[in-house]
């Protein structure tokens, strides 16, 4: 039994490092979109890093904190696909038409 | 392993929340802070807060995100219009940084002092708990405590929720100038997968509702999933706000309404306020937490969509009118 | 049971690191989608597949799956958006590096720009 507990929170370990290394993309990543892409990729890792430790804690009720990330991580790519406007550069010429 | 696990795992929360700070690109730091709030959910998970890990994947690493790319978008739409200055998102500090590290260090001191020297607690609270939960009306400990032993702070809470979207609707008449904002423009996969997460969403946001009587979840976690569903939907296109803007408001009160009267209205059997009687505590608290979570997923929903109208969507539309 | 359950997870995790090394070391942001999705979606399937053994009921098994389905119907449509929105973003203004992404833009199944540009 011990054994499986550590196994599944080895597991989940690595999918630690995993996130953590993302990080690396969020700091570095050229444009805001790459950030984002990291953010999903965060969300997904989160999932299974919860699915992992529930096993690893024996907490069923982690696997409800999965499924409510699952169901909502995408949301914050969605508002920044919408409400986002590119901002670089050359944008700043072009609004001013628009009344 | 798990030990190694935590340590990484505490670093790694550190890390981003210097990331959050240290950031000169605004956004950038936004989207530390999801991460940020994801690390801290396991966090949470590793501090056996099942309840309040739920909590903070749904507002935390959801909720807030949203609001905060929004809070971006509209920052950096307003500073291109308004002044064409190239670094909009400079703000190196130029105050000496001894006082802020000061000030952490000294915090830290305390706290570190204050777990090392804790008084010994006089009653233990847990066992009061584990004592009484019978006539809670509850399974779920946590439930028991928010909704009946101390519903004195939950009822405030949602009076608190409720000021703090009552003057952010105050605020937006004075930040207004409602530029025509384009219909979005229609996105196929976008209301496919509306469409069927939709459903999925309420579906889940019930099932924590009701989970929340025997185990983690409750009303803030099944109103922050209800909120999420609103604001997918108003993201993808279809505006709720001005569909059923009155019925929304009355929403907004309903679960404070419904809270206090019940509160009040025990005392005409000549109860203390806020208590419930025998045999219908679990039935009342059901029934105000559903209340609860229609409230507070439309307080949420509302902080959303009660911002000043969105200038930069309307220069987005013109710079693509212009290819 | 247990060997396959070990193999699966180890396999789940496996995708985890490729696709963050994918995200990491690709040049361009098409590639970065392909590597997240891809190989991402396929790591919490294992990962899903290598747990359900130890599910405690079927509702539990059950809502692991839906949790996979989820996650999958999810992160295709936010890679799509995404593809889109970058897409859109380079068309109009300066690509963000010196490297040409157009061979990227083929070699990405999922955009579909179709009738995507026609109401803008």
């Amino acid at each position: 039994m011990i054994e499986a507990h550590t196994a599944w929170y080895l597991a989940s370990f690595v999918l630690l490092l995993t996130l953590i290394a993302g990080l690396l993309r969020i700091w570095h990543g050229p444009n805001p979109a790459d950030r984002m892409l990291a953010a999903q990729l965060f969300g997904t890792t989160g999932v299974g890093i919860l699915l992992t430790l529930a096993q690893a804690m024996q907490m069923p009720a982690l696997n409800d904190v999965a499924l409510v990330l699952a169901l909502l991580a995408t949301i914050a790519m969605v508002a920044f696909v919408k409400r986002m406007s590119p901002q670089q550069g050359p944008t700043k010429s072009q609004p001013e038409d628009q009344p | 392993m798990n030990l190694a696990f935590d340590i990484v795992l505490g670093l790694a929360l550190l890390l981003t929340a210097l990331g959050v700070f240290s950031s000169k690109d605004l956004f950038r730091a936004v989207v530390m802070f999801i991460a940020f709030g994801l690390l801290l959910a396991l966090v949470w998970v590793r501090l056996d807060a099942p309840d309040l890990a739920l909590a903070e994947a749904a507002i935390g690493a959801g909720l807030t995100g949203v609001l905060m790319i929004d809070a971006v978008a509209h920052l950096s739409a307003n500073t291109l219009q308004n002044d064409q200055r190239d670094d909009q998102y400079d703000h190196s500090p130029k105050r000496p940084l001894w006082l802020p590290v000061i000030s952490c260090v000294g915090l830290f001191v305390l706290l570190l002092g204050a777990i090392r020297f804790r008084p010994e607690a006089s009653v233990s609270l847990p066992d009061m708990v584990r004592d009484n939960i019978a006539e809670s009306g509850v399974e779920h400990p946590i439930t028991a405590v928010l909704l009946n032993f101390r519903s004195y702070d939950t009822l405030l809470e949602i009076a608190v929720l409720l000021v703090a979207v009552v003057v952010a609707m105050a605020l937006k008449p004075a930040a207004e100038d409602r530029v025509h904002q384009p219909p979005p423009a229609h996105d196929p996969i976008l209301h496919g997968l509306t469409a069927r997460l939709l459903p999925a969403m309420l579906l889940v946001g019930m099932y924590v509702l009701w989970a929340g009587s025997y185990m983690p979840g409750g009303a803030f976690q099944g109103g922050a999933i209800l909120a999420a569903a609103l604001v997918f939907l108003q993201l993808a296109g279809f505006a709720v706000d001005r569909y059923a803007a009155s019925l929304l408001r009355l929403g907004l009160a309903l679960g404070f309404l419904v809270f206090l009267t019940v509160a009040v209205s025990v005392m005409i059997g000549g109860r203390p306020f806020l208590t419930y009687p025998e045999g219908f505590a679990g039935q009342l608290i059901f029934f105000i937490e559903a209340m609860l979570t229609l409230s507070i997923g439309l307080i949420l929903f509302s902080l959303f969509s009660q911002n000043p109208p969105h200038s930069g969507a309307v220069g987005h539309q013109g710079a693509n009118h212009d290819q | 049971m247990i060997y396959v359950q070990i193999l699966l997870v180890s396999l789940g995790c496996l995708f985890f690191i490729v696709g963050t090394l994918g995200l990491l070391r690709f040049d361009d942001a098409y590639s970065r989608i392909h590597a997240i999705t891809k190989a991402d979606n396929l790591g919490l399937g294992l990962l899903v597949l290598g747990i359900l053994p130890s599910a405690l009921s079927v509702p539990q098994g059950l809502k692991l799956i839906l949790i996979w389905v989820l996650v999958l119907a999810a992160s295709a449509t936010a890679s799509y958006l995404i593809a889109h929105y970058i897409k859109q973003h380079q068309l109009s203004k300066l690509p963000h590096g010196a490297r040409p992404d157009t061979t990227a833009d083929g070699q990405d199944a999922e955009p579909d720009p179709t009738n995507e540009r026609g109401p803008q």
